[in-house]
């Protein structure tokens, strides 16, 4: 497919990884914040061909792994109740709550569809109209005006049967984050490229200088990530802290203005509680007060549950780069991707279950491949 | 709504983020929604600049290949 | 700053099936090994983990097989149940090197089913044995209330003769062996996703349902001494590969490079975000030969249709038992796992 294979080319591909080892002259550690970029990292192997000095960090970046627990609990209370038809994005199915998860809960009888886009939720709303539809609408900033569009449609149509259930959580404030905690290793990130299709690239301006970490917006393809890397060492060899753009081809500077006029009008920032990291402050979205009688987290009055004591899940260092999966003393004896103890090993983004994928391997010969 | 072809498989989507979209463009989408039309000057330019550096290593290179 | 929350109950202690126990991976072992094993105690000592069960009768060997064919929706592009669940026994006995003879056809079928529906499906079937060389000798028939199955269930059971001089079964791969893929992977649960309900797709794509039976009768006429086949079905190429270096305890590397993808399955699965080495297919096979048989065996499988794209992708190694491991098309190598449980439901 156009665009997709030509950055994918392998020829291309050696010569930016020799010049990031012709570039490199000491330890760096790199953190991307995307799920869709650690998946190509494993995907293709990118971390083993890279010279020993860089080392990636497997960031926050995936939306399954830091939606909070309660927020699923009430997902799965709303799942289980017998008027409603709970619809969701397949990644979310297997991810646990306190106690259950949706799979589960349809497995218990309950109404659960996998959807490919909250459209298609709306379009069951419309099917239905004596069931409550529900959409959980997690993610990053990229499938928010997608959800934006349902709500708002939702709303024009009078629809009375659709509500969301809104986890979305933003990049900028957990970059930051992570930046700013004392224990962090991140010398630089590479920042999601469609994320930063929708919203730009000005908000990651203020945490690069602040901190002096270079953040370069990177894409997703096998060469998006290898130059992204490059231009990362490149600034860190040179002593710069800037923001800079490798993935021109889908990004622009100020992001994408329909979608962020809708993403004001439906959304506003809140406080956001990120699974296995804590509350980071104005790190989230929920419906605006326009669109407050749409948030199922209020027509369905569910209740926050209580998290209990931490079970030895060691997730949320991982999220932030402080140890490696492998560090943990759980890992690959008491959690495995069959028996997950928390999100990152669920989700196959996740830093935890990529890890598991290497534990095994010991030296292979592919001299005669 | 509109018809995108995934390179063999065609699917529904919505243009209403990319007004500017027209037939025979690329776009990137999520979740059934175009998020921004692909700028294919810039893609190539950053083929280019890979080709380039391939270029500069060679040209720097002392050691024979 | 970490926040402690509580352990996840892990899907084996759950106490009610789930759609993934039906993935055909992980979680089905699971389901096998810890629940039916057990419970069926002594009278399961001959059970085996491969397509088919081979006992010996005489000094004949019979192989014997039974699948469940639940696909959703019943017409896809390409197929239907009613070739799926011929075809789908045939290849598990052709995956014991077995002639397959004769097989039973048990329907459950739905209250208020269109009779013309079933008319199709059993003419269907009536064509695919045919094709396949085999007779649909008994069966049977049961009709559940309006609401369940989905407008029909059918079970077929086969039997076949294993020839003499054969003997295939996933212990027998050896390092050395090549590892040979019949054709292009992810066109079968491509198909079916493409009308499935939720996610349609406009596509020209095929599920490539068909016997195997002819095909590996020919390489089995070049090469008798053949030593795993195995046709991917559920868990797709992933699952295939892995289930032959467990159950052997042996490595398998492959070069990614080497697999045929239909564009189209490429595709689908980047937007859907599936891995096409864990689609399923119908009609794709399978086979590890000893080094030194490999040219004729991929000769007899370019003679015939399903097998003009049949092409070495690997070998198996001492290496890493247990794993397969996959060298990517940029030099570098990726573990390959079995999907952990539920994709694509109802695909079969």
């Amino acid at each position: 497919m156009k665009y997709l294979s030509e950055f994918a080319d392998p020829d291309l591909a050696a010569l930016l990884l020799t010049d990031i080892a012709e570039t490199v002259t000491r330890p760096w550690a790199l953190m991307e914040v995307c799920g869709g970029q650690t998946h190509s990292i494993i995907r293709h192997g990118l971390d083993q061909l890279l010279p020993a000095e860089v080392e990636l960090i497997h960031g926050p970046g995936c939306p399954v792994c830091v939606t909070p627990v309660e927020i699923i609990d009430q997902g799965l209370e709303i799942a289980e109740r017998h008027d409603v038809i709970f619809c969701s994005f397949g990644d979310m199915l297997r991810v646990p709550g306190s106690s259950t998860d949706l799979f589960s809960v349809r497995a218990g009888g309950g109404d659960v569809r996998v959807v490919y886009s909250p459209l298609d939720a709306l379009s069951i709303a419309e099917e239905h109209p004596s069931k409550q539809v529900v959409f959980f609408a997690v993610g990053f900033e990229t499938t928010a005006p997608a959800n934006a569009m349902a709500v708002h449609q939702a709303r024009d149509r009078g629809l009375t049967n659709f509500s969301m259930l809104v986890s979305h959580v933003l990049v900028p404030p957990a970059i930051e984050a992570i930046a700013a905690s004392p224990d962090s290793r991140v010398d630089a990130f590479l920042a999601a490229g469609h994320v930063c299709t929708v919203m730009g690239t000005a908000q990651y301006e203020p945490v690069a200088a602040r901190y002096r970490v270079p953040i370069i917006v990177t894409g997703f393809e096998p060469l998006d990530v290898l130059d992204g890397i490059r231009r990362a060492i490149q600034q860190l060899e040179g002593g710069r802290a800037e923001v800079e753009n490798a993935y021109p081809r889908a990004v622009r500077s100020d992001g994408n203005t329909v979608a962020r006029a809708m993403l004001e009008e439906v959304f506003e920032t809140t406080d956001r509680d990120w699974r296995g990291i804590g509350p980071i402050p104005m790190s989230g979205w929920r419906l605006s007060a326009a669109y407050r009688e749409f948030d199922a987290e209020l027509r369905f009055a569910v209740h926050d549950r209580r998290i209990e004591a931490n079970n030895g899940c060691r997730a949320g260092e991982v999220l932030q780069g402080v140890i490696k999966p492998n560090q943990c003393e759980a890992f690959g004896v008491r959690c495995t991707p069959r028996h997950p103890m928390g999100a990152t090993m669920v989700s196959s983004e996740g830093a935890c279950a990529a890890y598991y994928r290497y534990r095994r391997l010991g030296e292979v010969d592919f001299d005669h491949g | 709504m509109a018809t995108a072809d995934f390179g063999g498989v065609t699917k529904t989507i919505c243009l209403v983020y990319v007004p500017e979209a027209s037939i025979g463009d690329y776009t990137i989408i999520h979740a059934g929604f175009a998020i921004t039309v692909l700028d294919e000057e810039a893609a190539q330019a950053s083929l280019d600049l890979f080709e380039e550096i391939g270029i500069l290593e060679s040209d720097t290179d002392q050691a024979t290949p | 700053m970490a926040e402690g929350w509580t352990c996840p109950v892990p899907l084996r202690d759950h106490d009610r099936i789930t759609i993934a126990h039906g993935g055909g991976g992980l979680l089905t072992d699971e389901l096998i090994t810890h629940l039916f094993l057990p419970a069926f105690g002594a009278a399961a000592s001959g059970a085996t983990p491969t397509d088919s069960a081979v006992l010996p009768f005489g000094d004949q060997r019979v192989a014997f097989t039974t699948d469940s064919y639940v696909v959703r929706p019943l017409f896809f592009p390409g197929g239907n149940i009613g070739e799926l669940a011929v075809y789908g026994t045939v290849n598990d006995l052709a995956m014991a090197g077995a002639e397959p003879m004769a097989l039973s056809t048990a329907f459950v079928l739905e209250e208020g089913v269109e009779v013309e529906v079933l008319g199709r499906v059993a003419q269907a079937m009536g064509e695919a044995a045919a094709l396949a060389g085999v007779q649909l000798v008994t069966g049977d028939t049961k009709v559940v209330d309006a609401g369940l199955a989905d407008g029909m269930y059918i079970t077929t059971a086969g039997v076949g003769l294993v020839p003499k001089d054969v003997d295939i079964r996933p212990e027998r791969a050896t390092p050395g062996d090549k590892v040979i893929l019949s054709g292009p992977i992810g066109r079968h649960g491509t198909a079916v996703l493409s009308v499935r309900e939720g996610l349609e797709f406009g596509t020209d794509l095929q599920s490539d349902c068909a016997p195997l039976n002819g095909m590996v009768h020919a390489m089995l006429a070049a090469r008798p001494d053949l030593h795993v086949l195995r046709d991917l079905t559920r868990g797709g190429l992933a699952s295939g590969l892995c289930t032959i270096a467990e159950t052997a305890q042996i490595g398998i590397r492959y070069t990614e490079a080497t697999v045929p993808i239909p564009p189209e399955v490429q595709a689908a699965c980047g937007f859907l975000g599936l891995d096409p080495a864990h689609v399923a297919n119908e009609g794709t096979m399978l086979a590890i030969v000893a080094p030194d048989d490999a040219d004729a065996v991929l000769e007899a499988m370019h003679a015939h249709d399903i097998g003009s794209h049949a092409v070495v992708i690997g070998e198996v190694t001492e290496q890493n038992p247990g794993v397969v491991v996959a060298r990517t098309p940029l030099g570098g190598h990726r573990i390959v796992d079995r999907p952990l449980g539920e994709q694509l439901p109802r695909i079969c």
